[in-house]
């Protein structure tokens, strides 16, 4: 297998050329002769070395964006508009085997379940060393092997050489993601895609976990995307947050900015659902549900649960727009920063 | 592993202890009693007891059952009360056609369930995947010696006739270097193919199932995610994880095959350990059916404990002996 026909090196001109680019990404969902908006013009930017985290509720369109980006949406669903730009190759418009060359490659993803995203016959070193070889011509068996031990040494595997041949189920569920992030960073890509990678994880191990994540994304330069609900992981690893509400965009910035001066109704809604050890104020979960993907209400999509709703919020969709002095902030609100 | 093995080996054995209990009894019990039946033609009213003592069948049941399970091990299987040939000869003539039977259509079957389970597996909904549903209900539901008799009227006859040839079909294949496997072939081709359709049928939705089962699952994706070739996203990782399940009906059925097909070897008068059951069965002839039972079973019990070697291989997790779990 050839590597992927992409640039090493971003040909245009300034020091921040993304890594990925998101540009009005749809993605829709036909099922039983209906058709649902999943992804409804999402645009994000990812530079080099850069940590986004992708936040929501379950259903908000996380991880589809993540499938989408990787080219492994699940059956019925499909990209029915935008760009998506990797390393300056448009992935929508590239080959099977260009799109193949650069999954596991210039892109690679860690998944949630790291029991079931390991195949369970094959030994974790040769999952690893196949992935080396997959996208490095001329590697042989034997290197690859070492370079799997090497990899799995990295991310933090006690006694490498000999876990190389557990198989997945001799392993615990912290040692098998390490597995996964090791198999991920393999082929140095430039963007990792951590879907929520520590959810199913004991908490102690998560914080394992997302530190071998960071040094990992540190040691390769590699753009980060990291996909999850919990706001903890997000303090700790993002630098800039995308808090997304039924297929679109809520809210997006710098983390502090985001986390200590949420400007939409829903973000605060979120902050205030977590629980917190130095604060007496019960936590206080945002009423309803989030709307089906079938019956999406007109205007804001929030406005069904939203303690700002007016008569606009009912007839107009509000739009991303600049938020505040802190740049890089934006807002798709009515009543963005309106009263908490 | 090889403790793995050794253990289902061991376990099998009760089950073959248990099984050749119940096939004694069974014929014993059940079955013609031959001293009745040599005593049919006689006037002797003591001929009964005399014939009785002269087998043995006077004697506790316990200890005929040692007795019979002493002579199938050592291999005394004795006479057949029907021919007076021995017991051992009939039934290595008949395992002598039904083994190559047994097994061509094994191997027949086994390739083409695989492919066609897999492309089905990998085009779900596709124009092949409902022609070979189609075929395969057809498949399951044809019964076997109307398609037997089928095929050798299209190629004994109907093709000779349209092709005017002055042979069946088969035989007007050249056979210059005088193989013996040219010979064999011809004789195996059309039982064969019976045998295959049925369980192709079979085996096929088995095939496809378990794999688009795994094709959904998330070490596929993992695999995809990776950039492996679908070739290799298939064959390499759906199928390792998706054979378990065709091993076993192949165990299954593979096991009944040793057995012997009685329709099929009816339907192409071939002398095999089908044909020799029902003339055994038909005869009343003790002698072979508890022998024939016994290799019944133990290819039965082989056929089972293939398939949990081959789970151990296939599948490190079935293999608990070593380890360290969490």
């Amino acid at each position: 297998m050839t590597a992927p026909a992409l640039p090493d090196e971003p040909t245009a001109a300034g020091p921040a050329a993304p890594v990925l680019a998101l540009d009005g990404l749809s993605v829709v969902l036909a099922a039983r002769g209906r058709e649902a908006t999943i992804l409804d013009g999402v645009s994000l930017a990812l530079t080099p070395g850069e940590t986004v985290a992708l936040v929501g509720e379950s259903g908000a369109g996380k991880t589809v964006l993540a499938l989408a980006v990787m080219g492994l949406l699940p059956d019925g669903m499909r990209v029915t508009g935008g760009r998506i730009v990797l390393g300056g190759t448009d992935l929508l418009g590239a080959s099977a085997s260009a799109l193949r060359g650069a999954r596991g490659g210039a892109m690679a993803m860690i998944f949630q379940d790291p029991q079931s995203s390991l195949h369970p016959a094959f030994r974790v070193g040769a999952q690893v060393a196949e992935a080396i070889r997959t996208h490095q011509a001329g590697v042989s068996k034997a290197d690859a092997s070492a370079q799997a031990v090497e990899l799995l040494r990295r991310v933090g595997i006690p006694q490498a050489d000999a876990r190389a041949r557990d198989y997945p189920h001799q392993m615990s569920g912290g040692m098998r993601q390490r597995v996964m992030i090791a198999m991920a960073i393999a082929n140095r890509p430039r963007l990792l895609i951590a879907d929520e990678a520590t959810t199913a994880l004991d908490v102690t191990v998560q914080a394992q976990v997302l530190e071998v994540l960071k040094t990992a994304q540190q040691e390769t330069g590699a753009a980060m995307l990291v996909v999850t609900h919990d706001l903890g992981v997000v303090a700790s690893v993002a630098d800039r947050v995308v808090v997304m509400y039924a297929g679109r965009i809520a809210e997006s910035g710098p983390v502090d900015t985001v986390l200590t001066e949420p400007a939409h109704p829903y973000t605060r809604g979120l902050l205030a659902a977590v629980p917190r050890l130095d604060e007496a104020a019960p936590v206080q979960a945002i009423p309803g549900q989030p709307p089906s993907p079938f019956a999406r209400p007109s205007g804001c999509a929030f406005r069904t649960r939203c303690p700002l709703a007016d008569e606009r919020c009912e007839a107009e969709d509000p739009v991303l727009v600049a938020f505040g002095a802190d740049a890089g902030h934006a807002v798709a609100c009515h009543h963005a920063g309106g009263p908490a | 592993m090889w403790k793995y093995v050794a253990r289902r080996a061991l376990a099998s054995i009760p089950v073959l202890l248990l099984a050749s209990v119940l096939i004694f009894l069974l014929v014993r019990e059940f079955g013609a009693d031959p001293a009745r039946q040599r005593c049919q033609a006689s006037r002797d009213p003591q001929c009964l007891t005399r014939v009785r003592a002269e087998l043995g069948l006077d004697r506790s049941l316990p200890v005929q059952y040692l007795d019979e399970m002493k002579n199938f091990v050592t291999g005394q299987w004795g006479e057949s009360q029907r021919s007076d040939r021995d017991v051992s000869e009939l039934i290595g003539d008949a395992m002598r056609e039904t083994v190559p039977l047994a097994f061509w259509a094994v191997v027949v079957s086994l390739g083409a369930a695989v492919l066609v389970g897999v492309t089905s597996a990998r085009h779900p909904g596709s124009v092949r995947d409902h022609t070979f549903t189609v075929l395969a209900f057809a498949g399951i539901a044809m019964p076997t010696f109307w398609l037997g008799l089928l095929v050798i009227q299209l190629f004994t006859y109907e093709l000779q006739q349209l092709l005017g040839l002055s042979q069946p079909i088969f035989y007007s294949i050249p056979n210059p270097i005088g193989s013996g496997w040219v010979d064999s072939a011809r004789e195996l081709a059309l039982p064969v193919f019976v045998l295959s359709v049925q369980l192709i049928a079979g085996w096929s939705r088995y095939q496809r199932a378990a794999l688009s089962d795994e094709l959904h699952g998330d070490h596929i994706r993992t695999a995809r995610a990776k950039g492996l070739s679908e070739r290799r996203v298939v064959w390499k990782h759906g199928m390792r994880s998706s054979s378990t399940s065709l091993v076993t009906v192949v165990a299954i059925d593979a096991g009944a095959l040793i057995g012997g097909v009685v329709v099929t070897e009816r339907v192409f008068s071939r002398p095999g350990m089908g044909t020799l059951l029902l003339a055994a069965l038909r005869d009343g002839d003790t002698n072979v059916l508890i022998p024939w039972m016994l290799i019944a079973g133990i290819g039965v019990i082989l056929a089972n404990l293939a398939a949990d070697v081959a789970y151990a291989a296939l599948d490190p997790r079935v293999r608990l002996t070593s380890g360290n779990p969490t």
